[in-house]
């Protein structure tokens, strides 16, 4: 078919006519565009939540995993002579062992390299015992007194034979010092003060249970002087 | 010098539209919109509802403008969806039934001369039934090909000859009315 006169006279008019929409048609499609841009964030920002979700997991499970193998406590110390020394640690049952660990550290150091401030280690070997045996009273309430004696008496020994290693020649001090903080080990497990645990702890339930029963017993009698007060007074008036 | 410079222009605001630039979008309706209410119009009769399905079709202009590869005009892009868009408006809420016939008479109109007004063109355009009036304005305004009308619409060519000469036939009437009621009032 062939367009006609009339064909393009309509299309001629109709295209040059225009409508002006209403001053709310923009309004309307403006809250449209809103409405769609809306729906598209969210799955940018679901996006978004699960890869930061993920950094946190990975972030959170390295730090897990490394505290965990840090927990374990197997230590690989390389000393200078390249013997590799592994730190297993053992079941404390006080403060003492830290105590000995440390002790036997600096021990193995003046072993290894060649010391010359055997004299500055001696004293704080010996200062450290001192700290040990210094401690123990006061985590242990209960001791004999004899017991106590021995351990200053100990005590005393321990550093005269300290001040005496000093004059030692360097060449023999790495094995006496061995030697000596062998001794003290076995001297100190025997010497070690033996603490009843069952009496300790109902020793410690029996305070508290006094605290508690005195505390509320003055209470209670603190709550009826105040009733007894009270009542007194009403009758009065 | 001028044009390329327009053209350019036309591009960079297209461009912001399309990362939604609300006052770029607000720029491009307000310069096509007029246009294309006047197109959804040749097709829906009341008025409030060829505005609701121009609205509806520059969101569809607005989210789809990333997919305009600058190849053809815009405005002739932006008309196309206008009309599908009128197209499946009147599809769905009017269910259009098409006689399946092969009655077509060619050429019609030739010996009429139209002086009318717009407004008279769009009267006789409204006074014809939904699937006379498509055909009409797709072959007639829109100047698409029977086999591109056919596939618009879903039927077959034959179809929509016979739906366009039913239509030039109506017209053709309404047209003798007109002119019969104008020599009888002058």
């Amino acid at each position: 078919m062939v367009p006609n006169n009339i064909d393009q006279d309509f299309r001629k008019k109709l295209e040059e006519r225009t409508i002006e929409p209403s001053a709310m048609a923009w309004d309307r499609l403006d809250a449209m565009l809103s409405v769609g841009e809306e729906k598209k964030q969210p799955n940018k920002r679901i996006w978004m939540y699960i890869a930061a979700s993920f950094i946190a997991f990975m972030i959170i499970g390295a730090f897990l995993l490394q505290h965990e193998t840090g927990g374990n406590g197997t230590k690989q110390v390389k000393s200078n002579d390249g013997v590799v020394i592994v730190e297993t640690p053992l079941q404390r049952q006080d403060g003492q062992s830290d105590k000995e660990e440390q002790l036997e550290e600096i021990v193995n150091s003046e072993m290894t390299g060649p010391s010359q401030n055997t004299a500055l280690a001696v004293e704080t070997v010996a200062r450290m015992k001192h700290k040990t045996v210094q401690e123990k009273p006061e985590a242990a309430p209960v001791v004999n007194d004899k017991k106590s004696n021995t351990i200053n008496d100990n005590y005393k020994q321990e550093e005269v034979a300290a001040v005496k290693e000093t004059n030692v020649s360097p060449g023999q001090e790495s094995e006496q010092l061995l030697a000596s903080s062998l001794n003290e080990t076995s001297a100190k497990k025997k010497s070690s003060v033996k603490v009843n645990a069952g009496s300790l702890l109902s020793s410690v339930e029996g305070e508290i249970d006094q605290s508690f029963r005195s505390k509320t017993l003055q209470g209670v009698i603190k709550n009826f002087n105040t009733v007894k007060t009270s009542v007194a007074n009403r009758n009065y008036q | 010098m001028k044009v390329i410079n327009l053209h350019q222009e036309e591009k960079d605001l297209i461009r912001l539209a399309a990362d939604n630039n609300r006052h770029a979008q607000q720029k491009i309706y307000s310069k096509y919109a007029p246009k294309m209410l006047s197109v959804c119009r040749q097709y829906i009769k009341d008025l409030h509802q060829a505005e609701d399905i121009m609205i509806t079709a520059f969101m569809k202009v607005f989210t789809n403008l990333s997919n305009f590869e600058h190849k053809g005009s815009f405005e002739g892009w932006i008309r196309r969806i206008m009309v599908n868009e009128c197209i499946s408006y009147i599809r769905v809420q009017k269910k259009v039934s098409y006689l399946e016939d092969e009655f077509f008479v060619e050429d019609t109109f030739n010996n009429i001369e139209s002086h009318f007004s717009v407004e008279d063109i769009q009267t006789l355009i409204d006074s014809l039934p939904e699937g006379y009036k498509m055909v009409f304005n797709l072959y007639a305004i829109e100047g698409f090909k029977h086999q591109e009308i056919g596939k618009m619409l879903g039927i077959s060519e034959g179809t929509s000859k016979s739906q366009l000469s039913h239509a030039r036939k109506m017209l053709q009437e309404q047209i003798n009315k007109l002119k019969n009621y104008s020599n009888g009032t002058e």
